[in-house]
């Protein structure tokens, strides 16, 4: 004979009481309070539902009356589960949740996982995803990020029109051998970004004065052309939304609605994932650039000559404060292994 | 509408921490009875010890019983007045017929304990005081990382199919541990209902921007079609909740109309964005209130007394730390600029916990069920450093600490709410229900409109 004790509920009424539940041999069950011994049910045969374990939370004993027992008693009910029903596959789960080495296994297989889906999975998917996206997407993105940096930034360029033409006709092969990107040069004076050039999706590539100013030969503007060139060629702007997007939601997913936590910090881990994506990106970028350099017999100093540059005047503290961190090198960072890539 | 009488019923045993032979004294010593009449009332179990009496003599009656150490509640009386109560349909029929069955000694309590209303005499003014019973929660933080990690891995081995079963055991994890007077709450839902509407909602969408390749009007009809459905799906999500949570075997229920709540959670929040906001609060209390008033347990509705006034009284009160946030802004920024980043920080964390604390404390206090109130007494200041702390830990361990923050949370927050027990908790009733289906639901979840209340 199993016997669980437990609390019994009728379910039509709310109305607590103390029983005990008496399981025989032969599969009879009877149930009886434990203050008078008055039967409350008497099945001939085991005919109870029983809910599946889940922690130490109690269990319950569902009557064909609707009746329910809840009891605490989760190792007799366990008995009850082996001697009359069907072991449910849940009770694997159970196992699995209970045993401490499973969890680790289980732990260490996710943690793998998420590495190798942040280091490969995701941008692969953004890479595929990007592929297959119209570039005309972005166009309307990339038109306000020019006018918001114009509002907030940049002004209107102040070098005279002899060096810009000068520029664009010296940039003229590289454009040339890249129509089908619909690149535009944009000049701007730079303000608070100091020596800075970006690439924007749609194929704008902007180049501040400042950073023209910096150059002492024109070589060194078309290897940052070609870098620029590179981010629009293998679309790191749309890609990097997309990757963006897919891991706010699998943090998401794995955090769920946490109530009572904010997600002020959650941004944290994106934001150091995110820069590893960006250096990846750069990477990238060099690679292309320096084939580009190649085919357009530009020397490859040229580029390695600027960055040193541009790293030497923010570090002799040229710029100032905040404005030191907004330069090139802050979005570009410059590692001694990408400069030695171009100084070979 | 007829004045509500009571019975006054002894539920077969002492208040906690109260001895046999003390409380026999008390009552000897309280009422005109001989310790023979005083043992008689405590042997044996639930018995009605007075029947249809009026409010005032009932909680009178009540509490002098209590005091002297007798566990009793108050049953609504179902009663013509003067009648002798016997059609209480509240009252376990059983135990109320044992009590009958030794009609003399029944009439005996109730003469001698009735028979001097007006009880008791060293304090004739004390009213009666529902018993408080606290919320219990005892989910652990290192359980609950165990059956995550599980949920998770499983998940992710099925391709998804494990997350409706993933779901199902996260919450009731969460249910099992929330204990009430000794019961525990129950969550019922069947994963394979969760499961088919998660697919019937991703084949909505995957027919959705299929046709839209082929008929670009598709989008916009699909997308119209979506947000017209906003309402009933806010509605089937309430439904189902409710449905498949229960506590002593009965369960919770969710009553309300998609027509009304298109208004509530359509109309009126569009008039708010048009009033640029001023309404805001007026729409927030209609919408908490068309959530409560239409919550049952059992056959018991859930009741709300809150008015628009105090919305407007919370909302506007979040002004005043905006302002003083926004001083100490201004000052950071003069004095050291890098102090404004924290100033925002600590801002936010304010701000985030001010309107968590107030619309808990304030929901909760204002609504009841039959005669139980609740009471949520969280705190702006305790609840700002447990959300830091969780977000801090969740962002330095990269999520894997956010299952001991849920724990954290719920342990705070239903360890500060207690339910003040007027009425008789064994007294509801459950009702007859058809099943919800889950699909309400799983659109709700998908696009994270799950509403807290």
């Amino acid at each position: 004979m199993i016997s669980v004790r437990g609390k019994w509920y009728d379910g039509r009424t709310a109305v607590q009481a103390d029983v005990v539940c008496n399981v025989y041999g032969s599969g009879a069950v009877h149930v009886e309070r434990t203050d008078d011994h008055s039967r409350l049910v008497t099945l001939p045969q085991f005919n109870i539902k029983i809910s599946s374990r889940l922690a130490d939370t109690p269990r319950y004993l569902q009557f064909p009356g609707g009746e329910k027992l809840e009891t605490d008693d989760n190792d007799m009910v366990d008995r009850l589960v082996e001697k009359f029903s069907r072991t449910p596959w849940l009770y694997l789960v159970h196992r699995l949740e209970s045993r401490i080495k499973y969890v680790a296994v289980g732990l260490v297989l996710l943690l793998l996982f998420f590495w190798v889906g942040a280091q490969y999975g995701i941008p692969l998917a953004a890479r595929i995803i990007a592929s297959r996206l119209p570039s005309s997407v972005l166009d309307v993105a990339s038109r306000q990020t020019v006018s918001m940096l114009d509002r907030a930034v940049l002004s209107t360029s102040e070098l005279d029109s002899a060096t810009r033409e000068r520029l664009l006709g010296h940039f003229q092969p590289l454009l040339a051998a890249h129509t089908d990107y619909r690149l535009t040069i944009l000049f701007r004076k730079g303000g608070r970004l100091g020596a800075n050039a970006f690439a924007l999706p749609d194929g704008s590539i902007l180049f501040t004065d400042e950073m023209v100013r910096l150059s002492q030969h024109d070589d060194e503007l078309s290897a940052v052309l070609a870098h620029e060139i590179g981010h629009v060629v293998h679309r790191h702007g749309m890609r990097r939304i997309i990757q963006d997007s897919i891991l706010g939601f699998a943090i998401l997913a794995i955090t769920g609605d946490i109530t009572g936590s904010s997600e002020l910090f959650l941004g944290l881990p994106v934001l150091l994932t995110e820069m590893a994506y960006s250096r990846d990106f750069e990477r990238e970028a060099d690679r292309y650039a320096v084939e580009c350099m190649n085919t357009h017999a530009i020397p490859l100093k040229r580029f390695a000559n600027l960055m040193r540059r541009i790293e030497d005047q923010s570090e002799s503290g040229e710029q100032e404060g905040l404005q030191k961190w907004a330069n090139y090198l802050s979005t570009h960072p410059i590692t001694e292994e990408r400069l030695l890539a171009f100084e070979k | 509408m007829p004045e509500i009488r009571y019975n006054v019923v002894y539920r077969g045993r002492l208040l906690p921490r109260f001895e046999i032979s003390a409380v026999k004294s008390k009552l000897m010593a309280t009422f005109p009875i001989n310790e023979k009449q005083a043992e008689a009332m405590l042997k044996g179990s639930r018995v009605v010890l007075k029947k249809n009496a009026d409010e005032t003599s009932a909680k009178r009656l009540g509490m002098a019983l209590k005091r002297a150490g007798m566990d009793i509640v108050l049953t609504e009386s179902t009663a013509v007045p003067g009648g002798d109560g016997s059609q209480d349909a509240y009252v376990d029929p059983r135990k109320e017929k044992a009590a009958e069955l030794n009609p003399g000694q029944a009439k005996e309590r109730d003469d001698s304990v009735a028979g001097k209303q007006g009880m008791p005499p060293d304090k004739p003014e004390s009213v009666w005081e529902p018993s408080a019973i606290p919320f219990e929660f005892t989910g652990s933080g290192t359980e609950y990382f165990k059956i995550w990690v599980v949920n998770i891995i499983l998940s992710i081995l099925t391709l998804g199919i494990y997350s409706a079963w993933a779901k199902v055991r996260r919450k009731q994890y969460i249910y099992g541990n929330t204990r009430l007077q000794g019961a525990a709450f129950e969550y019922l839902a069947d994963p394979v209902k969760i499961l088919k509407g998660r697919l019937i909602v991703i084949g909505f969408f995957v027919l959705s921007s299929a046709a839209s390749i082929f008929i670009p009007v598709a989008e916009i009809l699909f997308t119209l079609i979506f947000i017209a459905a906003i309402p009933w799906v806010m509605v089937r999500t309430l439904m189902f909740n409710a449905r498949n949570s229960a506590i002593r075997n009965i369960r919770f229920g969710f009553k309300g109309r998609v027509k009304e709540a298109i208004f509530v959670f359509m109309l009126w929040p569009i008039l708010a964005v048009f009033t640029l906001g001023a309404i805001f609060p007026y729409v927030y209390w209609r919408q908490k209130k068309f959530i409560v008033e239409n919550s049952t347990y059992g056959r018991t509705r859930f009741v709300f007394t809150a008015s628009a006034r105090e919305y407007y009284r919370l909302f506007y009160g979040a002004l005043i730390p905006i302002v003083v946030g926004v001083l100490l802004l201004v000052g950071a920024g003069f004095l050291f600029a890098p102090l404004i980043f924290l100033v925002i920080v600590g801002l936010y964390l304010y701000l985030f916990s001010f309107y968590s604390v107030k619309t808990t404390n304030l929901l909760y206090n204002t609504s009841s069920l039959s005669h139980n109130r609740f009471k949520s007494e969280l705190k702006i200041m305790e609840y700002l450093v447990l959300v830091f702390t969780n977000s801090l830990g969740t962002a330095l361990t990269l999520g894997l600490f956010s299952p001991w923050a849920r724990i954290r949370t719920l342990r705070y927050r239903l360890g500060h709410l207690t339910l003040f027990a007027d009425a008789d908790p064994e007294s509801f009733v459950a009702s007859e229900e058809k099943q919800v289906s889950a699909l309400g639901e799983e659109v709700g979840d998908f696009f994270d409109m799950d509403i807290g209340l």
